[in-house]
């Protein structure tokens, strides 16, 4: 646990340095890109980067598998690029020294192993006789086992809980929202491990012998492993997503039909020019007492801005009904419940993706209409290359800035997983309570 | 003979009266159907992509092709942004698809497939602007990974072998009769070897019934290297089950009691199929660090506005050491949205190349690494061997890479120069310009790939067995 904490915490804290530094340096190259065309600025633009949070060093989640930065440049919203997992060999995939695999796959095993026996074991032994011998009760045994097994589990995790939680203050100091995103994901994790003591102590009382409660156990936490990913398999089946190039040549085809800014035989520009003149009631774009490019460049972004919407918007729903689908697993998965609420306290979820990138996006098309509107109204009819602005104006761009989602949207968001961890652990509760009173029955002696 | 067939029968009759056999190849059954339905289902998609991708590839240059026939029976002198008969443009805005098809065999493993893109949009930019381009995907489902017939073979199979091995001795041991089956005129060794055989044969047959089912689902047609694939697998699947079944065993005869020894395969599972392949990929990482993404975006930029700043020194390099290409006349002051363009692409992708080439050479060294040591987890050769046969290893995908960066350097010779001499395109030139077809490495590569995985798992298994027999040879009773 010590060592996955502190690889990821390496690996976090470098990626958030990486991530500072390349956008300090993108506002840099912004400011300093020298003398020309505002439209050309838009094409020069920035690159947005996806932030790493800190909780990112507890569960890194997404973070591979999407592109680390966005190209914010006129005329299409990009995809993300570069990602991680390219970079990484074909050993990855087994998994990653991470704080979420020891607290998702091995703790519960390491518990499995511990819990399967404590009931049985005390038969197999010859010692429950003598135990009921001493006045306690089958439930009061198993409330005894359970307090037990998690003191024991308090002891093993509390170490390094309580590191992780010194690291995060002393680098990110007392910082309210992220204590309680943190303390948070400790809950879930509780709640997770409770499960796995939980039923543990139910087969373990309700199975004849130690033998029987392991290997029942160990299937139960083989299934609960494999869930997620059959229901990854399922989703892409039930709500499916268009390749990246039927996506684009879909967008292009949308695109050619309207104005794109860049064809002046197009049929839309045209009819943008013609009603130009009219309005201005000259019979010549040069007459017009604005820049028609600049002004026809906007038009074409306006008219992309609404087939991004669209087709976006259709593939972003598309995924998010991929990801309700995936958490109807957690009925037979803790697993599957605890994974969107860790991805989300973490910041590391799909739904931060979708944030950012809406973000990035908008501050795209506020960009490119700067400069769209800076070519249009402030400077008349002129040959492409004469049109110059400089660092003075590109200093007044705003930089691109982003905010997290609060914590009320995260719990929103994660209310599906809550409610399942919360139904698991009803469950199991009633569970312990009904297999309390089958430990004698189970028991014949 | 090795094995006593009466033995073999007997062992079977008593072993199919449990509901073990029954219940673990229902489990065997249900996973491996799901697992090739979700291969097939993803070969379609991926086809289906790249199909799709195509059609509108041959619509977009066939209405090219024509919009330049017809210009020329125009008798109208081409302008320079006529789309059609401008090779600068034609270059940047009408990309060519370089694909990799699905290989045959796709069905029994995902692979790579999923991160890294099976198609290219090649175009005059330069070649980080189109190569790091990627596939829409859900991130949480790439992160869970999917149910293939390779996460059957390599996760799920050791698993079951280790199910049916833990308590071969110790239940024997438990029950008191492990004294009564030593006193027999057969070694335990025997009495083992015979138990495990049947058990085996059955995880055996299921495997290859599963890869056979696949196959003939996929409807691929029978080749070389169809066939090394299909042998490779089933042989390394043999060698997995003799290896998983006989470290079961060796647990069994050794272990304290039948519930420690679950754990203790539990434990040993997890190892071979998780800590050392992450082990093996941190080193990787840490001994051949791949430098940040973020600063070859600065640096492409910072680059990118160099070149720009000197386009017309450029051009008039170019034209230097090409004299008979200048058109009359051409003022390369004076700006030229192709020329300009094709200019700064080409010298930025010249500069870049050193810059990549650091970013390649750490990958390939990290993938290098991890191939020298994936020995040390039957799993990760396990893997390695399934994607390679199956056709989505890194290694072909390295293949598919370098030959679409040669596709690209072709397709600059043949619109540079005529972007250069300010020349247009007739309608035969588009037949002429270049096309991708991927190029499959010799049968006889693969195979010697495939062979080395192999040979580790037979090393494994060997390894395993011969451990397996000392300790049976001494039990604990």
């Amino acid at each position: 646990m010590a060592a996955s904490l502190a690889t990821g915490w390496s690996d976090a804290v470098r990626a958030r340095r990486e991530r500072a530094s390349a956008q300090v340096a993108m506002r840099q190259q912004w400011e300093t890109q020298g003398d020309k065309n505002p439209h050309s600025a838009a094409h020069y633009s920035i690159f947005a980067f996806r932030p790493r949070p800190p909780l990112s060093f507890v569960d890194a989640g997404i973070d591979p598998y999407v592109g680390i930065a966005v190209w914010l440049e006129a005329h299409k919203q990009n995809d993300f690029r570069y990602r991680p997992a390219r970079d990484s060999t074909a050993a990855s995939r087994f998994g990653e020294a991470t704080a979420v695999f020891v607290l998702q796959i091995l703790l519960p095993l390491v518990l499995i192993a511990f819990v399967a026996p404590v009931v049985t074991g005390e038969r197999e032994a010859g010692t429950y006789l003598l135990l009921l011998a001493t006045g306690i009760g089958p439930r009061q045994m198993m409330t005894g086992k359970m307090l037990g097994v998690s003191l024991a589990l308090a002891l093993l995790v509390a170490p390094a809980a309580v590191a992780g939680g010194l690291v995060l203050v002393s680098a990110f100091g007392i910082n309210a929202d992220l204590l309680e995103r943190a303390a948070l994901m400790a809950l879930g994790y509780t709640a997770y491990l409770a499960i796995f003591v939980g039923l543990g102590l139910i087969v373990s009382s309700l199975s004849r012998s130690s033998r029987i409660a392991l290997a029942t156990l160990l299937v139960f936490w083989v299934a609960n492993s494999v869930v997620p990913r059959i229901m990854s398999d399922l989703a892409s089946r039930r709500y499916p997503l268009p390749s990246s190039a039927e996506m684009v040549n879909a967008m292009n085809a949308q695109m050619r039909e309207g104005v794109d800014g860049h064809d002046p035989e197009n049929a839309r520009t045209d009819e943008l020019r013609a009603s130009l003149l009219a309005q201005y009631g000259v019979t010549d774009e040069r007459q017009l007492p604005v820049n028609f490019d600049g002004i026809s460049l906007q038009a074409g972004e306006e008219y992309g801005s609404a087939i991004f919407d669209r087709f976006y918007g259709e593939l972003w729903t598309q995924i998010r009904r991929q990801n309700r689908l995936r958490l109807t697993g957690a009925v037979v998965s803790p697993l599957a419940a605890i994974q969107p609420w860790s991805l989300a306290l973490a910041g590391m979820d799909w739904m931060h993706q979708e944030r950012f990138a809406a973000a990035a996006e908008t501050y795209r098309r506020r960009l490119v209409k700067t400069m769209n509107e800076e070519l249009s109204y402030r400077s008349q009819a002129a040959p492409y290359e004469a049109v110059q602005r400089g660092r003075e104006f590109w200093l007044a761009m705003p930089d691109f800035t982003y905010t997290p989602p609060p914590l009320s949207d995260v719990l929103h968001e994660v209310r599906g997983a809550a409610l399942m961890l919360a139904g698991w652990l009803a469950a199991i509760a009633i569970g312990c309570v009904l297999a309390a009173g089958q430990i004698g029955r189970v028991f014949k002696w | 003979m090795l094995f006593d067939r009466r033995r073999l029968s007997l062992e079977w009759r008593l072993w199919r009266r449990e509901p073990m056999p029954w219940l673990l190849a229902a489990l065997f059954i249900v996973a491996a159907a799901y697992a090739v339905a979700n291969g097939l289902a993803w070969t379609a998609a991926r086809q289906r992509a790249i199909v799709l991708a195509d059609a509108e590839n041959q619509r977009q240059f066939a209405e090219l092709r024509t919009g330049a026939a017809a210009l020329a029976h125009s008798g109208r002198t081409p302008r320079p942004f006529d789309v059609p008969a401008s090779p600068g443009l034609v270059a940047l805005f009408s990309p060519r698809y370089a694909a990799l098809a699905p290989a045959p065999l796709t069905v029994l493993s995902i692979g790579e497939s999923d991160v890294m893109p099976s198609y290219f949009r090649v175009t005059s930019e330069r070649r980080d602007s189109f190569m790091d381009a990627e596939e829409i995907d859900n991130p949480v489902n790439l992160l869970n990974g999917h149910l293939d017939l390779a996460f059957v073979v390599v996760t799920l199979l050791p698993l079951l072998a280790l199910v049916v091995a833990h308590t071969i001795v110790s239940v024997d041991r438990e029950n008191g009769s492990l004294r009564l089956i030593l006193a027999q005129a057969v070694s335990l060794r025997t009495h083992v070897a015979h138990r495990l055989a049947v058990r085996g044969l059955l995880l055996l047959g299921l495997v290859c019934a599963a890869v056979g089912a696949g196959v003939l689902a996929s409807g691929a047609a029978p080749d070389a290297r169809l066939v090394a694939g299909i042998g490779a697998v089933s042989l390394a699947a043999t060698a997995s089950i003799v290896a998983w079944l006989a470290v079961g065993a060796v647990i069994s005869t050794r272990g304290p009691s039948s519930a420690a020894n679950a754990v203790g395969v539990m434990v040993i599972w997890l190892v071979a199929t998780n800590v050392i392949p992450t082990a093996i990929n941190l080193i990787a990482r840490w001994r051949y660090p791949v430098p940040p993404r973020m600063s070859l975006i600065e640096r492409t930029r910072a680059l990118d506005s160099e070149v720009r700043l000197h386009v017309v020194e450029l051009l008039d390099a170019y034209y230097d050491a090409h004299p008979g290409e200048k058109p009359s006349g051409l003022n390369t002051a004076q700006y030229n949205f192709p020329l300009y363009w094709t200019a700064i692409q080409a010298e930025v992708d010249r500069r870049m190349a050193p810059i990549l080439e650091e970013y390649d050479t750490a990958l390939a060294r990290q993938q290098s690494f991890v191939t020298r040591w994936a020995w040390l987890s039957p799993a990760l050769v396990m893997q390695e061997l399934m994607n390679d046969a199956a056709g989505t290893g890194v290694v072909r995908f390295q293949q598919f890479i370098a030959q679409v960066s040669a596709f690209h350097a072709e397709h600059r010779r043949f619109f540079e120069p005529r972007t250069f001499r300010l020349a247009f395109l007739a309608a035969d030139d588009y037949d002429r310009m270049p096309r991708f077809a991927f190029q499959e490495e010799p049968v006889a590569a693969l195979m010697r790939r495939l062979g080395v995985d192999l040979l580790a798992m037979m090393g494994w298994a060997v390894a395993a067995l011969a451990f397996a027999r000392r300790v049976l040879d001494r039990p604990t009773l």
